[in-house]
């Protein structure tokens, strides 16, 4: 363990707290700017068909309306809401900013720009469009039959893929255990709205405002579209009230980019709750089926699975998406045989993409439920399974190749099984009664950045200000998960100074160095180790500084408090502001320094959660009423932020075991417009959510610390999932287990599955 | 662009005078946890709000010449505190307490939960139980009273014209010999729409040791909240024991399959009635809690 650490570790409130609470920062819903102009989205009511005419002229006589952008008269160039970078693979361009061909309920058909938010929505109104419809495919299965409608050019199976890693050992005697795991289509359910502000300049260039986890890929993005250098596209990051993955593509900054650039004028687009739940993104509907053979003592020989995702009416990330599903299961357990191939489909239903975990969340309810099925069919229970089968820390991961460092899932499960008490609370009857108890585990895996796929860089610079006080240049995109409170605590730490005393901004292309964004699990391991380094640049150059002026080598200095001092005789010190005075007194240029890191690694972050759960058979609801997480975070940064970031994830992960769900009606309508009628799982509902941290600093990130925000809400599904099964001695698999489910379960009953695929 | 013109009435008086501008399309304010939302995505602009906060006294609850009158603009709060409710009408405080969220109850109105006449309407299924009467004023000053059936007719569906507004609810206090109670089913624990709700009032002799009155109402089973009448007279002249208890879960699976035959939701609604009738009857507190017999 790293000794005689100041700041890191300890509990720090996120940058804009005081802020949030007096009310005092302007969110994107409330941020303006002078002369801005309003639009409103006019979606498609129908699944599948083709607008036929618009008539705009009611609206247009509105007063107030500027005009109606449609097809009509909008470019009809194909782009990729998911391209994080100009030359990236993986990027379809299968969306245009209004369609002519619609896919949805919610594509997007149309948009009013108007003086007033009240006036585009009147005009919007008054906007007439009339459809020629299709036959519309609202399951994978109706969109993979052989006369279904083609909702691309192409047909309807969007992407396939197949990896086969390892050699299949003799299987003779083996225990074969199938399952099959489906899991729904759900809102991401950030509390702020998708909102942007784009001011179209006289010059023909434009400032775009957007609460986005990546402004070079908006940039990209929207400069691509309009045909703009890059340079005339300033893209500022707002502060953000929430995305889980929701806000990660860039689905409307082109086209409020492109209303600002057509009226040159500013034009602020902010979505309501039922177009960010139906004309955004969703979480993508999935079906898993994994069948393993292992030895009658347990030890896993073949790993197989088959998943199909559904992608709805664009492709978005789902390819990708869809394929990181394939490398999961290789970071937790040791496989000598991984076979897995995948289908992504297009369906007339809202458009899957990015989500909180990338796929993770998806297959590890799938193969976590999977291993318990296995226990049970080897009699054997499901943490004694598990550890006969996990990683050991510098074991290579199968699938990609990669080291996974120090993983630590091994320590997370033995220790959290002591924690939780796990075998008492398995061994105690489930009960006879109404209220039947059960406790189920699930252990997740995630990554740290994207080494290994992309050239992950980052590039930072720091200067310290006269006053000894320190300014940080990065683009951070803080979700509200505290990503610029974690940076000031690195930087601080390294410097010897209170992380009040140092200042870190948020992204903007204008003057923030070059950053692909908040995703991937790489902010902390990548970024932060980007800021650790540039501090430490600027500490030698303090101390090359300080030893001239000390008259002391570099080697017997240290840094604390603000001060150089000799690290034997700590009464002989200078102070930060003292270096800078004199240095520039001797004209020293300035106490700054720049840097850009490169990613050396890629390990695995971990998480190992325990439920408990009691279902109540006569309504088939279910109450968590216990809840461990464990997380192997290598070091944590602010402790209380990665405690908070976990209580929130299992928040998310019960939403998705047991609640949420949105699905389409035969006429392809979501049928949920607010948090009135799709529920996420609110406060008298949540359990005590206990964190124990396993840190052991074994990687490569600062101070080593490993990523937290995806991975901790991996295996909080499959987790509950199981401690259902465990109550009721189900089998269920398809996800949520809404009561209706468990009602029908319990007496034999069938009732369908939410996921579409 | 259409304009809405706001009254803000301050007695009986100007009520009336207020009612008496309005035409289909105005609107009638209580408590605004439906409407206000509603207005936020206006399909047609109100002509006329006629915000009803400002009448102090439809806030009311008194008892009064052996009726116990709830006055329209009580809020769900006020409700499930009122010791006169408490009292008379234990199954509408139990009903109001589970109303949305504290925000929702702190602001909405029983008034506003009958008019809105939703079908999972809590304080409308214990109303229902209670037998109450509903009494309105229209723009001409005159006054009706109505049985609840009578105004409450189907989802968002009510007999009130557009010139009336609800005045109060009136019913029969429960006495001492009364028990009553009020459990439902949701999505959720809390801020939950009922997706099953049950109101019981009992009477027990203890003298004969048997059930001499019994109402039960079904809510969010149906287009309205409605009294299971065959069930009622299965229960009178019963004791108050597990025999009951069963036969008062069987009861309301019949109402429930009665009432929404061949609906998506009947299966797991009938299961699910089982346990809410199993927790409305254990509120009873008449005897040891029962349980069913789970396999």
């Amino acid at each position: 363990m790293t000794e005689d650490l100041q700041y890191v570790g300890g509990n720090y409130p996120v940058h804009d707290v005081a802020q949030k609470v007096t009310g005092e920062l302007v969110y994107g819903s409330d941020f303006s700017v002078p002369g801005m102009l309003h639009a409103k989205l006019i979606l498609s009511t129908i699944p599948h068909g083709v607008v036929k005419r618009i008539d705009t002229s009611r609206a247009e006589a509105l007063p107030g309306v500027i005009k109606v952008f449609s097809h009509e008269n909008a470019p009809m160039d194909g782009f990729s809401r998911a391209r994080i970078h100009p030359g990236q693979d993986m990027s379809f361009y299968d969306e245009t900013l209004f369609s002519e061909h619609v896919r949805f309920v919610g594509d997007r058909v149309a948009a009013v720009v108007a003086t007033s938010r009240a006036t585009a929505e009147k005009a919007a109104a008054l906007v007439e469009i009339e459809y020629e419809e299709l036959p519309a495919v609202l399951t994978v299965d109706e969109a993979l039959a052989p006369d279904a409608p083609a909702i691309h050019d192409g047909g309807n199976l969007l992407f396939e893929h197949e990896i086969e890693k390892g050699e299949r050992p003799d299987l003779e005697g083996a225990v074969v255990v199938s399952s099959c795991v489906s899991t729904p289509r759900i809102h991401h359910a950030a509390l702020e709205p998708h909102v942007c502000v784009a001011q179209g300049h006289s010059t023909g260039g434009m400032t775009v405002w957007t609460t986005s986890q990546g402004v070079y890929a908006a940039r990209t993005v929207i400069a691509e579209l309009l045909g703009l250098e890059y340079h005339r596209v300033r893209v500022i990051k707002l502060p953000m009230g929430g995305s889980f993955g929701g806000k990660t593509e860039y689905i409307i900054e082109p086209v409020c980019a492109f209303l600002a650039h057509a009226t040159r004028r500013a034009v602020k687009l902010l979505l309501d709750r039922e177009e960010c739940m139906i004309a955004t993104m969703v979480r993508p509907a999935t079906r898993t089926t994994v069948r393993t053979a292992c030895t009658p003592d347990g030890r896993l020989l073949d790993f197989g699975a088959a998943s199909t995702l559904d992608s709805g009416g664009f492709a978005a990330s789902t390819p990708d998406y869809s394929i990181h599903m394939c490398k999961k299961v290789t970071k937790i357990y040791r496989v000598p045989h991984y076979r897995h191939e995948g289908r992504v489909v297009y369906t007339n239903t809202p458009v899957g993409g990015a989500a909180r975990g990338w796929g993770a969340p998806e297959m590890i309810a799938a193969s976590e439920v999977h291993m318990d099925r296995v226990a049970a069919a080897l009699r054997l229970d499901p943490v004694e399974l598990r550890l006969k089968n996990m990683v050991e820390p510098h074991d290579t991961d199968l699938v990609t190749g990669l080291p996974l460092g120090d993983a630590r899932v091994r320590e997370c499960l033995e220790r959290g099984s002591v924690a939780f008490d796990w075998a008492a609370r398995r061994a105690r009857p489930a009960g006879r009664g109404r209220i039947r108890r059960g406790v189920g585990v699930a252990a997740g895996a995630h990554k740290n950045g994207m080494y290994g796929a992309f050239p992950e860089a980052s590039n930072a610079s720091l200067k310290m200000n006269e006053d000894g006080t320190f300014v940080l240049n990065a683009s951070l995109h803080d979700t509200g998960c505290g990503v610029v409170t974690t940076m000031r605590v690195i930087v601080a730490e390294v410097l010897g100074v209170h992380p009040d005393l140092v200042a870190a901004g948020e992204a903007d292309t204008a003057t923030t160095p070059f950053d692909y964004g908040t995703y991937g699990s790489r902010v902390t391991y990548v970024v932060g180790e980007c800021a650790r380094i540039v501090a430490e640049k600027v500490k030698d150059r303090l101390l090359t500084a300080a030893a001239d002026l000390l008259q002391e080598p570099v080697e017997r200095l240290g840094v604390a408090d603000g001060a150089v001092h000799v690290r034997d005789d700590r009464e002989r010190a200078i102070a930060y502001r003292d270096i800078a005075r004199l240095s520039q007194m001797r004209h020293v240029p300035s106490i700054a320094a720049s840097t850009t890191y490169y990613a050396v690694s890629n390990p695995a972050s971990y998480s190992v959660q325990f439920a408990e759960v009691e279902v109540d058979c006569a309504t088939g609801l279910v109450a968590v009423t216990d809840f461990l997480a464990v997380a192997d975070v290598g070091r944590a940064i602010n402790r209380g932020m990665v405690e908070a970031q976990y209580q929130g994830a299992v928040q998310m992960g019960i939403g998705y075991a047991l609640y949420e769900h949105l699905d389409v009606d035969e006429k392809g309508r979501a049928g949920v417009d607010g948090f009135k009628n799709y529920h996420i799982v609110n406060a008298p509902d949540m359990p005590d959510v206990q964190v124990l941290l396993v840190e052991h600093e074994g990687d490569d990130g600062p101070f080593g610390a490993k990523s937290v925000g995806e991975i901790a809400t991996v295996p909080t599904a499959a987790a509950v999932v199981n401690a259902v099964n465990n109550a009721l001695g189900t089998e269920l698999g398809d996800l949520p287990l809404t009561p209706e489910r468990i009602i029908a379960a319990l007496h034999g009953e069938e009732v369908a599955a939410c996921s579409s695929c | 662009m259409t304009q809405t013109q706001v009254l803000t009435p301050a007695s009986l008086e100007e009520l009336v005078a207020a009612l008496a501008q309005a035409t289909p399309q105005t609107r009638l304010l209580a408590g605004g946890t439906d409407l206000v939302r509603e207005l936020r995505r206006p399909v047609r602009e109100p002509d006329l709000l006629v915000d009803l906060t400002g009448l102090a006294a439809l806030s009311e609850v008194r008892l009064e010449e052996g009726m116990l009158h709830i006055g329209a603009l009580a809020t769900f709060t006020e409700l499930q505190w009122h010791p006169l409710v408490r009292e008379h009408a234990l199954c509408l405080s139990l009903a109001a307490a589970q109303v949305g969220s504290t925000q929702i109850r702190n602001a909405g109105t029983i008034g506003g939960n009958a008019a809105n006449a939703s079908a999972c309407a809590d304080g409308v299924t214990a109303l229902t139980a209670l037998g109450a009467v509903v009494i309105t004023v229209d723009g001409a000053g005159e006054r009706r009273t109505q049985s609840l059936d009578d105004v409450v007719l189907g989802p968002g569906r009510t007999s009130l014209r557009y010139d009336e507004a609800i005045l109060e609810f009136a019913f029969p206090p429960l006495d001492a010999g009364h028990r009553s109670a009020f459990a439902k089913i949701g999505s959720r624990t809390a801020v939950s729409v009922a997706r099953l709700s049950v109101a019981l009032v009992v009477r027990f002799d203890a003298d004969a040791g048997v059930l001499s009155e019994a109402r039960v109402a079904l809510g969010a089973v149906g287009e309205r909240a409605f009294r299971a009448s065959e069930l009622e007279a299965k229960l009178v002249g019963r004791a108050a024991d597990d025999e009951t208890a069963r036969l008062f879960a069987d009861g309301c699976v019949a109402a429930v399959e009665a009432s929404i035959p061949g609906r998506y939701s009947l299966p797991y609604k009938r299961h699910a009635a089982v346990g809410l009738a199993y927790d409305a009857w254990n509120m009873l507190a008449l005897s040891a809690p029962s349980e069913p017999a789970w396999t």
